[in-house]
């Protein structure tokens, strides 16, 4: 007597039947997101999966570790929480997408999986969907962590309630640029690494893109007259070449200082900035989901 | 079959790393560093110093250790990842010629991909320009375009090689060789090697530059190096990384991935 409910699914292979009750996609949809997130970060894998992650994480707390003692001793706090470092904060995230992102979804493409998944009651958007999911809030533990560190370093020496409150009101904007940067680095890194099954390349071409396009960014914005002299179209416009900038672009269209991160003030190009890394945002989760319409080639 | 090169397996890695796509994977930093160049020389007159931060960071920071990455770990990484190496090493070939011939089949590579195309960009950007305070515009040196062009080429020629001796060992060394060696070019190239001049004395570009300063002194180009040093600690480097792919795939056994 089969089950109505589970019509349309194969689960009745012949064996012994569960006749139980099926927790249904959102269950499906959670338990794929909770076992991506944790594949981000290599737990539940080998030895050797945690190594990228671990010291990713390692790395971009560093600072925020030199700086609880620097304050200690009495110094200022040494780095923005808007900007952190920038260099460090654009090479570690790209490290940790190009090794991680082909790790959660290169390898379904790679062993065949997804016919195996898609035959269950989950939707097609569902798996980039999960996956999305995960990657944006692995990358929030990376970026925000060190923020947060970097906080209570500071306050663990400051004095005073209004020392304090200073401290909480630079963090806000701080925590709102990690969050652009986490949504938008997760799509990146997740469109690129499912273009192919093989782990070593997709690495290569999420790293390639990245690194290219931040040098290349960095040098036209030199090349332009540099951080200093932003007075020319050419090094305003220059940051919309690469993620990294666009972002560093947005920050300071919406308030942030000009001085500190990636790119010079963008001035009147600042909406510019807005609106491209959008379209970047919107770009790669229509890809993302295209890409996983149909998967009969891995 | 005796011999340092097996040209067998020479033409079998050749066909394996050119096949399909892939090429283009290689190609594309090499095409972005000649439009940039080609854009920059269209816009700028060459008084900024640009060609020397083009060719110089971009050309030996990015543009070399990412072509030497993907090739140099794919050669003998790609068939360690599906297993096929097995095939290969079960052949009476020395483990040292095969090290040897793939180490020389990325090398080649690298050039064509990576340092034929910092030659063409250099002669394109035409001869960098020396400030001798460094972003001063009074007092530029010019420098010819020959020179420029064959120091950048020799250098570029150096850091090939001793890249792809590097990233051989890395695939040998682990499975996850591109993961780690884009670590290692970003975090100990690009970052510390540019920061704490300590790391320069083991850092591959700077190797590289190091001996383009030997036929061009141009400051922009920020080599942190000796000629001398450079070639010494090109040369032990070099050596140490293939003597230590060979032992490494000596005593190679394959792991089954844990899951």
């Amino acid at each position: 007597m089969p089950d109505p409910q589970a019509a349309g699914v194969i689960h009745d292979l012949g064996y012994r039947g569960y006749d139980g009750p099926r927790l249904g996609r959102a269950q499906i949809v959670r338990a794929l997101t909770w076992h991506s997130f944790r594949s981000a970060f290599g737990i539940g894998r080998g030895v050797k999966g945690k190594i990228v992650p671990l010291l990713a994480v390692i790395a971009m707390c560093l600072p925020a570790l030199v700086n609880a003692f620097a304050v200690a001793s009495g110094n200022q706090r040494l780095f923005g929480y808007d900007v952190y470092v920038p260099s460090l904060r654009a090479a570690v995230v790209i490290v940790f997408i190009s090794a991680q992102a082909p790790e959660l979804v290169s390898r379904d493409l790679r062993s065949r999986v997804l016919p195996l998944y898609f035959c269950r009651p989950l939707r097609r958007g569902d798996y980039p969907l999960a996956k999305y999911l995960a990657m944006t809030a692995a990358l929030l533990i990376l970026i925000e962590v060190p923020l947060v560190v970097l906080y209570l370093g500071t306050i663990a020496s400051a004095n005073g309630g209004s020392a304090v409150w200073t401290q909480t009101r630079a963090l806000i904007p701080g925590l709102g640029v990690g969050l652009m940067w986490a949504v938008l680095f997760a799509a990146i890194g997740l469109v690129l690494a499912s273009l192919t099954g093989r782990r070593a390349y997709s690495t290569g071409v999420v790293a390639i893109s990245c690194i290219l396009t931040f040098f290349l960014a960095l040098l036209l914005i030199d090349a332009e007259g540099g951080m200093k002299d932003a007075t020319s179209t050419g090094a305003r416009v220059a940051g919309l070449f690469s993620p990294f900038t666009i972002l560093d672009g947005v920050r300071v269209w919406l308030g942030g200082d000009p001085g500190t991160g990636l790119v010079p003030d963008p001035g009147g190009y600042g909406p510019l900035y807005g609106v491209v890394a959008v379209i970047l945002l919107a770009a790669c989760l229509a890809g993302l989901a295209a890409r996983y319409r149909k998967v009969s080639q891995a | 079959m005796s011999g340092l090169v097996n040209p067998t397996v020479a033409r079998i890695t050749l066909r394996a790393t050119l096949s399909r796509k892939r090429a283009l994977l290689f190609a594309i930093p090499a095409a972005v560093l000649i439009v940039l160049t080609l854009v920059l020389k269209a816009t700028h007159a060459p008084s900024r110093a640009w060609p020397s931060h083009v060719l110089g960071t971009f050309g030996f920071s990015v543009l070399l250790p990412l072509t030497a990455l993907i090739i140099g770990t794919s050669v003998l990484g790609a068939e360690v990842d599906d297993g096929s190496i097995v095939h290969l090493l079960a052949t009476p070939v020395r483990r040292f010629s095969v090290v040897a011939t793939k180490f020389g089949v990325a090398t080649g590579l690298t050039i064509v991909f990576a340092a034929v195309p910092e030659l063409i960009a250099a002669l394109i950007a035409g001869g960098g320009s020396a400030s001798p305070l460094g972003g001063d515009k009074v007092g530029l040196v010019s420098i010819s375009t020959s020179q420029f062009a064959t120091g950048l080429f020799v250098g570029a020629l150096a850091c090939s090689v001793i890249y792809n001796a590097v990233f051989v060992m890395v695939s040998v060394a682990t499975t996850r060789a591109i993961a780690v060696g884009l670590l290692y070019v970003l975090v100990w190239e690009t970052l510390l090697a540019n920061f704490v001049s300590g790391v320069r004395l083991l850092s591959v570009s700077h190797y590289g530059l190091g001996i383009a300063g030997g036929f061009v002194t141009d400051p922009a180009l920020q080599a942190g190096l000796g000629v001398l040093t450079s070639v010494v600690m090109g040369i032990i480097v070099t050596a140490a990384a293939l003597l230590l792919a060979v032992s490494l795939l000596s005593s190679f056994t394959l792991k089954g991935e844990p899951a």
